[in-house]
C-alpha cells in the first residue's frame, strides 16, 4: 500500500496524519541555503488509482491554483517528477519525499522571484520523455552542458544547430555532412548526420521536444495565468486572443 | 563562503552595540561637539564612536578626466593603471595640504573625487562658501599646474552646498571610515557628478546662502560672478597649499607602482601592508552598494531632534557594518572603502588566473545576502524607514593600493574601468535593485544573467537556488536525485 510505504519513511521536515485508507494530511516546513525556514505548507496526499497525488489542503491559500510554471495541475495537484506519484513501494517511497522536498523548495524560490530554479524541472508533457531521451544522447556526445544551455537558455551549439533542421522532416539538413553535435566513430571520425538520426541526435531531440512543448501550451489555451511568474506562455496566449 | 541568516542575526546584535553614541544636546549645535569637530583638520581624525551635527560647507571636486587615464588604445594595463595611481598620488598629495592648517578643513578622497568640510567661520555660511569657493578656485589653478608639470590633463568640476550633515567615524587604523550624511554632502556630490564643464557650481541653497553678488544669470542659467571667485581666492592664503603644489609639480621622482597578484579570498589582503610598492592587481568584481532613500531618512531626523537622529546614526551604523561583514566575511571580499551611506568593495575569483564569471557570480550571490541582512538589519533596529538597497556590479581588471603622503592616513584606493562604472551602474538604478554593468554583463553566466533580467535584489535562499549554488538544498537534491525534477502534466480537464 503506498500510503503506508510513505508513513514508513517520514523525514524529519514533515509531519503526517493519516486520515483513512487512501488519504493523508501532510504539513511541511523545510530548511533553505540559509538555514531560515520556508513557510508552513499545508497538503493533503491522496491515493486513488494508481497514483499517489498531493495537493495543497486549502486549495490557493498559499500555491496557486493552477500554474504549468510551478508545475501544479489544472486539478490541482502537484508535477513531483515525470511519474513521481505511480508505483510507491517501501523501495521508493523515499524517493517521493525528496521529489516533495525538492519541489516545496522551488516553491518557495518561484513565489518570490516568479521563476523556478534552472536544472530543477523537466519540460512539460510529453516533452519530458523527450528530453530525458535528448539528454542521454547528449551526454553520450560529451555535451550535457551544451544541452542544458540550448533547454534553460536557448544558447550553445545544439541551439545554434536548430537552424539547419528542415522544419517538415525535423531532420538536419545535409545528411553526408558530419553531424553538428560532434558525435564520433569508436575511430574518433566525425559520424555523418544521417548515421547520428539512428542514434538519436541530440539537435533533432531538442526540435522534436519544443515542438512537443508548444503542443502542451496550445492544450492550456483557455486556462487562467495565475499571474504569479515571470515568464508564462499563458500570460502571452492570454494576450494575443 | 555563504549567507546564514543565524550567524547575520549574531552579527548584528553585536553592531548594535558599537553604535556611536549620540549626545543629547546633538541638535543644538553644541559648542563643544563644533569645536572637537574643528580640531580635527582630517576627515578620518573625527572621535570613533561619536556622532555630531556639523554645519557647514560641503565641497566636492570631481577629476573630470580620470575616466580617460584608465585605459591606453581601450584596454586596460598594467601601465594605464600606474599612469592612473600616479596621477591620483599627486592630487592627493596636494589635497592633502588642504589640512595642515588651523581652519577646520577637513578633507577625504574616493577615487576621483574630494569630499572638504569647511566649518569655519562658525556660524556664517556666506563666509563659509566664500572659503569653499577660494578653496576650490585655487584647487582648480593647482590642477592645472601640476597637469602641466607632469603631462596630465586635470580639469575639476567642484559641487558646493551648504548646511547640516550627520558625521560619524567607525573603524580602526588604515580601515576608517567617516560618513557625511544628509542632503549638503549628498547635492554636492551630485551637481559635482552631474556634467562634464569644468568649474565651480553652487546648489540652489548655497546660492541663496552666499553672499550679495556671488552668483548672477548667464545664458538663461545662475553662474558663480568671476569677481567674486577672484576676489575669494585673493582673500584667503591657504599657504600650505601653495607650498605643496610648488613641492610636487617639481618632483622628479615619482612613486612606482608594482603590481602582484593577491592571495585569494582578497578579505585576506591588509591595507596596512599595501603601498605603491607593493600593489595588489587582478581581474575583480567591483560592488557599489547605496541605501537609497537614505538621505531623506537623515534630513527628516535631523529636523526631528536628538531621538530622531539617535535612531538614524543606529539604523545607518548597523546596516553599513553588516554590509561589510557580509561582504568580507561571508563572501570573502574587500570593502574598499565606505562612501557616505554606499559601501565599495571587490570580490575575486581564480587562484591563479582572472575567473570573471566566477567572480560576477560571487558579486551577485554577495549582493543578494546583503539584501538578506538588510531585512534583518531594519528587523532589528524596527526601522519603518523608506529605505532600500542599490547595488551595481563591474567586471575588470583593478588595482588596490594605498596612496598619498600621510602615512597612516594614506588613501585605500581600489581604481580601474570596473571601480568606475560599478557606481555609476548603481547611480542609475530608480530606487533599489541591481545591475551589472556591460562588462559584466557580457561575462556573466547564463543563470546569473537570467535573474538579474528582473532587475531585482532577491533572499539570498532564493538567489541561491536560482544560481545553482551548492549550498543550496534544492540544488543538492537536483545532483542526488535528477528524476526530483518538477514537471507538469497534461492538462486534466
Amino acid at each position: 500500500m503506498a500510503l503506508d510505504a510513505i508513513a514508513d519513511t517520514v523525514p524529519p521536515w514533515a509531519e503526517f496524519r493519516r486520515i483513512g485508507t487512501r488519504a493523508a494530511e501532510v504539513d511541511a516546513v523545510l530548511v533553505r541555503s540559509s538555514g531560515a525556514f520556508t513557510r508552513l505548507f499545508e497538503l493533503e496526499v491522496l491515493h486513488l488509482a494508481a497514483e499517489v497525488t498531493v495537493y495543497e489542503r486549502v486549495r490557493g491559500k498559499t500555491l496557486p491554483t493552477f500554474c504549468p510554471e510551478r508545475h501544479i495541475n489544472a486539478d490541482g495537484s502537484f508535477c513531483l517528477g515525470l511519474r513521481a506519484g505511480q508505483g510507491i513501494n517501501s523501495a521508493t517511497a523515499a524517493t517521493w519525499w525528496t521529489k516533495l522536498h525538492a519541489f516545496l523548495l522551488c516553491q518557495e524560490t518561484a513565489a518570490e522571484a516568479g521563476l523556478w530554479p534552472s536544472g530543477a524541472q523537466l519540460s512539460h508533457g510529453d516533452a519530458g520523455d523527450i528530453e530525458l531521451l535528448a539528454e542521454q544522447a547528449a551526454a553520450e556526445t560529451g555535451a550535457s552542458a551544451a544541452y542544458r544551455d540550448a533547454v534553460e537558455f536557448d544558447i550553445g551549439p545544439i541551439a545554434a544547430g536548430l537552424s539547419r533542421i528542415n522544419k517538415a522532416t525535423g531532420r538536419l539538413r545535409n545528411g553526408r555532412s558530419p553531424c553538428l553535435c560532434g558525435r564520433k566513430h569508436r575511430t574518433g571520425k566525425p559520424l555523418l548526420r544521417r548515421e547520428c538520426q539512428c542514434l538519436g541526435c541530440p539537435i533533432e531531440l531538442e526540435f522534436e521536444r519544443r515542438a512537443a512543448v508548444d503542443r502542451f501550451w496550445r492544450s492550456m489555451s483557455g486556462l487562467q495565468c495565475c499571474g504569479t511568474m515571470l515568464e508564462c506562455r499563458l500570460k502571452a496566449i492570454a494576450r494575443s486572443s | 563562503m555563504s549567507w546564514n541568516a543565524d550567524r547575520a542575526k549574531t552579527r548584528i546584535r553585536e553592531h548594535l552595540k558599537t553604535v556611536p553614541a549620540v549626545d543629547s544636546n546633538i541638535a543644538l549645535d553644541s559648542a563643544q561637539a563644533q569645536t572637537t569637530v574643528r580640531k580635527s583638520g582630517l576627515i578620518g581624525r573625527l572621535p570613533i564612536r561619536q556622532a555630531f551635527l556639523v554645519e557647514g560647507v560641503h565641497l566636492y571636486g570631481q577629476l573630470l578626466d580620470f575616466d580617460g587615464l584608465v585605459a591606453e588604445g581601450g584596454s586596460e594595463t598594467e601601465g594605464s593603471h600606474r599612469r592612473l595611481l600616479r596621477f591620483l598620488n599627486m592630487h592627493y598629495r596636494v589635497w592633502d595640504a588642504v589640512v595642515d592648517n588651523d581652519d577646520g578643513d577637513r578633507v577625504d578622497y574616493h577615487g576621483a573625487r574630494l569630499h572638504a568640510v569647511i566649518t569655519s567661520p562658525a556660524g556664517d555660511a556666506a563666509a563659509q562658501i566664500t572659503r569653499a569657493v577660494a578653496l576650490a578656485g585655487k584647487l582648480s589653478e593647482a590642477a592645472e599646474r601640476l597637469g602641466q608639470a607632469h603631462g596630465f590633463p586635470s580639469r575639476i568640476r567642484f559641487g558646493i552646498d551648504h548646511g547640516r550633515c550627520l558625521a560619524m567615524t567607525t573603524g580602526r587604523s588604515h580601515e576608517k571610515d567617516t560618513l557625511f550624511l544628509g542632503r549638503p554632502a549628498n547635492h554636492a556630490a551630485k551637481l559635482a557628478a552631474a556634467e562634464d564643464e569644468a568649474g565651480i557650481f553652487l546648489t540652489e541653497t548655497a546660492q541663496q546662502r552666499a553672499r550679495p553678488g556671488a552668483v548672477r544669470k548667464s545664458a538663461g542659467r545662475t553662474v558663480l560672478d568671476e569677481t567674486y571667485i577672484r576676489d575669494a581666492v585673493g582673500s584667503f592664503a591657504f599657504d600650505s597649499l601653495e607650498r605643496r603644489v610648488d613641492e610636487v609639480a617639481q618632483d622628479a621622482v615619482e612613486p612606482i607602482f608594482r603590481f602582484k597578484r593577491p592571495e585569494l579570498p582578497l578579505a585576506s589582503v591588509k591595507f596596512a601592508d599595501l603601498s605603491p610598492a607593493n600593489s595588489v592587481r587582478m581581474g575583480m568584481a567591483s560592488i557599489f552598494a547605496d541605501i537609497d532613500g537614505f538621505t531623506d531618512f537623515v534630513d527628516q531626523a535631523i529636523e526631528g531632534g536628538a531621538v530622531e537622529i539617535t535612531k538614524a546614526v543606529r539604523t545607518v551604523h548597523v546596516i553599513r557594518e553588516e554590509l561589510n561583514s557580509v561582504l568580507n566575511d561571508d563572501f570573502g571580499g574587500k570593502r574598499v572603502r565606505f562612501v557616505g551611506d554606499c559601501i565599495q568593495g571587490c570580490v575575486a575569483e581564480g587562484e591563479r588566473t582572472d575567473d570573471g564569471p566566477g567572480s560576477v557570480r560571487q558579486a551577485v550571490i554577495c549582493a543578494n545576502g546583503m539584501r538578506s541582512s538588510f531585512d534583518l538589519c531594519l528587523d532589528a533596529v524596527d526601522s519603518d524607514a523608506a529605505i532600500g538597497l542599490a547595488i551595481g556590479v563591474e567586471y575588470g581588471p583593478t588595482p588596490m593600493t594605498r596612496l598619498g603622503y600621510r602615512g597612516d592616513d594614506s588613501v585605500r584606493c581600489a581604481a580601474s574601468r570596473a571601480t568606475i562604472n560599478a557606481e555609476r551602474t548603481q547611480q542609475s538604478i530608480e530606487g533599489s535593485g541591481i545591475r551589472l554593468g556591460v562588462v559584466a554583463q557580457q561575462v556573466a553566466d547564463a543563470a546569473v544573467r537570467r535573474i538579474i533580467a528582473t532587475g531585482r535584489l532577491m533572499s539570498f535562499d532564493t538567489a541561491s537556488d536560482l544560481l545553482g549554488a551548492s549550498q543550496s538544498p534544492a540544488v543538492q537534491i537536483m545532483r542526488s536525485e535528477p528524476a526530483a525534477r518538477s514537471h507538469a502534466a497534461r492538462s486534466k480537464r
